[in-house]
């Protein structure tokens, strides 16, 4: 590769390594196969780069993360059980880092596009037709995984703290 | 939608979004990170490199008569030029052995390749010989079976682009305690309703073919020998008679990939300082990755539940290196302590003694071999904060007994 594209090279990934990091570690939930996973997407980057910059490379290395993520060993992670809800009420600091904690827990167990519709729609608030250019499906398709993803959030409690019109703070969830 | 839907939609979204950010906050790529790509690069380069020329010098050699390669841990392994494989469907009759040249021929199929420039040949130990044209390795994984106690599982996926599509093979290998081909069947079908199950056989063994239809996928699975199951999976554009074809070019003559002795010492007694009772906190804090920040909550955790404090034992079966600082292991805890609930245990009384199996990941650090973070974590919430994901390395493959019913 020509120095002057070993040069891009490297600052597009000191521009974009954090924002494709923090996607890859929602999408696999693990820091180390994240930065496996992203290592892996760059070099595929880097390996065509000349092509890939006079595109849109970080879209190219969100597309290669998510199939990467796709066809990664699928684990099933068995969830920790939630005690039933025992408070009501304003949550301290404490209690909102626990549901936060537990809304990415459930996030993780999302299939693997549904949860990058989301980590990508909301994360790193792509709008949907760029959504839809880095899974390469249809802005309706993302839509719709959107719109399933929130409700099955919702349906796993994690997400059941929709504002009472007089902006009341969540239900908290405590687990112990 | 109402606008009570909508504004729930938007509060939801942005919950999410503050979850994401937060859990993510701590997380920053390396400064190294384009030089460790540029490394990466040239590494698999020159793998590419040698394994095409090895190939290149084998096919040379070996097309013309075939070849006869002398295994030092098996029997001969007997090579012979690729040619289109028997029908992949169920009924597709009697045993199909080793790709041999006198296999009937179907319809087109792409050109026969060996496992050339992939890279990676094999898959826990087994060997792979075929796979369809434009089809190379992408990853391997090492990980717990969730249903057979102490097996380990390992995986090699490989990709490729056809016709616009990607394509797919996996080979997974499971070694440990075989279970039959009813159980399998019966787990997965558990698992997968809409999955339908054929027998058939595979290098003259009795075999399931799977379909999901939906996915148009299917795959291979059956026992090659005791404490061997094999499983062989691909999705359209890759047909089940590639399939077939990957899983009778197969060697599986080897043992399971060996992990060096001291390691396996190391990571087996790491797991032990970091679950059994009985371990000095120091001890086991320092058995765990970033120990020392649990010491608080673990001990708040131990201190509530007395009889997992006094009784938990761990059992290690099966270590396994993914890298140089990764590895997993199979494990079973075992305590009595009814101040816990959580899943139903795998065997015991929920209100007794009770075991459950897991997979944790090690981690090598600056302090040597150490359960990850993570995987602790997943196996006793209650011991951790709850910012376990923040800056974590590897989860826990387990469930967790740790749910507390003390108040």
């Amino acid at each position: 590769m020509r120095e002057r594209d070993e040069r891009a090279f490297e600052e597009f990934v000191a521009h974009s390594g954090d924002r494709l990091l923090r996607s890859a570690v929602l999408l696999v939930g693990d820091r180390a196969a994240a930065e496996d996973l992203l290592q892996g997407a760059l070099e595929r980057t880097y390996r065509h780069w000349p092509r890939v910059s006079a595109g849109q490379p970080e879209a190219y290395v969100r597309r290669a993360l998510v199939n990467a993520a796709a066809s990664r060993w699928r684990r099933r992670i068995r969830e920790v059980p939630w005690e039933a809800d025992t408070a009501v009420g304003q949550p301290d600091p404490a209690d909102r880092l626990v549901q936060r904690d537990g809304l990415i827990r459930a996030l993780l167990t999302l299939p693997v596009r549904q949860r990058a519709v989301l980590v990508l729609r909301y994360l790193d608030d792509l709008p949907e037709a760029e959504v839809a250019a880095a899974l390469g499906c249809s802005v309706g398709s993302v839509k719709s995984q959107a719109s399933r993803g929130l409700a099955r959030l919702r349906a796993s409690a994690h997400l059941d703290s929709a504002p009472q019109g007089d902006g009341a703070l969540p239900v908290v969830r405590r687990s112990s | 939608m109402s606008s009570s839907d909508v504004e729930r939609e938007l509060w939801d979204e942005r919950e999410l979004r503050d979850a994401m950010l937060a859990a993510t906050a701590q997380v920053v790529a390396g400064p190294d990170t384009a030089a460790a790509v540029r490394a990466r690069f040239r590494r698999r380069r020159r793998a590419r490199r040698a394994v095409a020329a090895a190939v290149a010098a084998v096919i040379v050699v070996a097309v013309p008569s075939g070849l006869v390669l002398a295994r030092p841990d098996g029997d001969p392994v007997e090579v012979r030029p690729a040619r289109p494989a028997p029908s992949a469907g169920p009924g597709s009759g009697p045993a199909v052995g080793p790709v041999s040249s006198a296999g009937p021929t179907i319809g087109p199929m792409p050109p026969a390749t060996p496992n050339a420039g992939s890279g990676r040949a094999d898959a826990g130990g087994v060997g792979v010989t075929w796979l369809p044209a434009g089809v190379t390795f992408d990853s391997a994984e090492v990980g717990a079976s969730q249903n057979t106690r102490g097996a380990l599982r390992y995986r090699a996926d490989y990709v490729g682009m056809s016709g616009g599509r990607r394509s797919f093979i996996s080979v997974e290998a499971q070694w440990g305690t075989t279970p039959t081909l009813a159980a399998v069947e019966a787990t997965r079908r558990a698992a997968q309703p809409q999955r339908t199950f054929t027998p058939t056989t595979v290098r003259g063994q009795p075999a399931l073919f799977t379909r999901m239809a939906a996915k148009d996928e299917f795959s291979l699975i059956w026992i090659e020998r005791d404490g061997l199951l094999l499983e062989v999976a691909g999705g359209a554009p890759v047909t089940t008679d590639d399939v077939r074809r990957v899983a009778v070019g197969l060697v599986p003559a080897g043992p399971r990939p060996a992990t060096r002795p001291a390691v396996e010492q190391a990571i087996r007694q790491a797991l032990t300082r970091a679950f059994a009772a009985g371990v000095d906190p120091d001890t086991a804090l320092a058995a765990i990755e970033d120990g020392r920040s649990l010491a608080a909550t673990r001990a708040r955790y131990l201190a509530s539940h007395p009889g997992l404090a006094r009784t938990l034992r761990v059992d290690v079966h099966a270590v396994a290196a993914r890298d140089a600082t990764h590895a997993v292991a199979t494990i079973t805890l075992t305590f009595d302590d009814p101040t816990l609930i959580g899943p139903a245990p795998d065997r015991g009384d929920p209100a007794g003694t009770r075991s459950y199996d897991a997979g944790v990941t090690v981690v090598r650090t600056a302090a040597g071999w150490q359960v990850s973070r993570n995987s602790y974590c997943g196996l006793a919430v209650e011991a951790c904060s709850p910012t376990v994901l923040r800056g974590g390395s590897t989860p826990g493959a387990g469930r967790s007994p740790s749910t507390s019913s003390a108040r």
